[in-house]
């Protein structure tokens, strides 16, 4: 970029800088009371909801801990030991953590046919 | 020395009338630019009010480009869905839609004639608005808002790269609209 055309698009820049500032200058008092009463809505939510990074990180680590503990006791309350469906939210979990395609797991009862095929003629 | 809810609320103060005029350069609507800088607002409060004064500046316009991102999208949705149900509705009176129809007139909005009218502040709008939305938004952070490249780029989601290349195709095209047209 030439030193010409560089210090005409300097001039440009500042007036279109200076019609923005005076646009925003300028707002209408309508607008001015809406920005005001937003910008202290704002504050005020933040003061009766404190913000979770504010929270002590005993109260956040409690409460991680209180879930965990509800989750693995209804697991255990819940399990019926005499049927083979006892397994079912301990192997949801392992589904839902697990790196493979869900259709792989749908397709489960196909796969340990193949298996039996396999073994049979083996 | 000020608490961090003065703080907050003296850069809010700061920040409101430029992101509003931001918003609603977007949107061409005053009503959603003030829900936007609003949603910015208590997101920038909520989340964020905890960090460092320093960075509420770069984090808040991040909110803000986020917000307005999402109108976007669902402006898109809606018009899609109206247009649909044109579609529908004139397919029933056996009237054919004329797709020409469906999107707005350029020349409705010519900077040109906002130009020799006298309106700077309209015709620059005007043309801010004959912008892709992310060199609308570079050239506003990085010419109004005195964001650096990198900063621009964070608030952006992309790289310095891209952001200076939204910038220069965004002054070229209005200098193009603006600057050649002077009365």
């Amino acid at each position: 970029m030439t030193q010409d055309n560089n210090d005409h698009e300097n001039v440009f820049l500042d007036r279109v800088r200076r019609t923005l500032d005076d646009s925003a200058d300028n707002l209408d008092a309508r607008t001015l009371s809406q920005l005001t009463q937003a910008r202290h809505r704002a504050l005020e939510k933040a003061k009766s909801k404190p913000s979770i990074h504010r929270r002590p990180f005993w109260l956040s680590l409690a409460g991680l801990v209180t879930a965990a503990a509800v989750v693995f006791l209804a697991i255990f309350l819940t399990r019926d030991p005499s049927g083979p469906q006892h397994y079912s939210a301990i192997e949801d979990v392992e589904i839902l953590a697990a790196s493979e395609n869900p259709e792989f797991f749908a397709d489960m009862e196909f796969y340990a046919w193949l298996a039996e095929e396999m073994e049979d003629a083996g | 020395m000020l608490d961090s809810s003065q703080s907050m609320e003296r850069f809010l103060a700061s920040v409101e009338r430029r992101a509003f005029r931001m918003a609603q350069i977007a949107t061409n609507s005053t009503d959603d630019a003030l829900d936007i800088v609003q949603e910015a607002m208590l997101n920038l409060v909520k989340r964020y009010g905890a960090k460092p004064e320093e960075e509420w500046k770069p984090l808040f316009y991040r909110i803000l480009v986020n917000s307005i991102r999402d109108w976007y999208r669902r402006t898109r949705v809606r018009n899609r869905w109206r247009s649909w149900m044109q579609t529908i509705g004139k397919a029933n009176d056996a009237e054919a839609l004329d797709p020409i129809e469906s999107f707005a007139d350029p020349a409705a909005h010519n900077p040109e004639d906002q130009v020799i009218i006298g309106d700077s502040v309209a015709a620059l709008d005007s043309a801010l608005r004959i912008l892709p939305p992310r060199q609308q938004q570079a050239f506003l952070l990085r010419a109004w808002e005195d964001l650096s490249v990198r900063e621009t780029a964070v608030v952006m989601r992309c790289s310095a790269g891209s952001v200076k290349t939204h910038y220069a195709r965004a002054v070229r095209t209005l200098r193009k609209l603006l600057e050649d047209h002077r009365p």
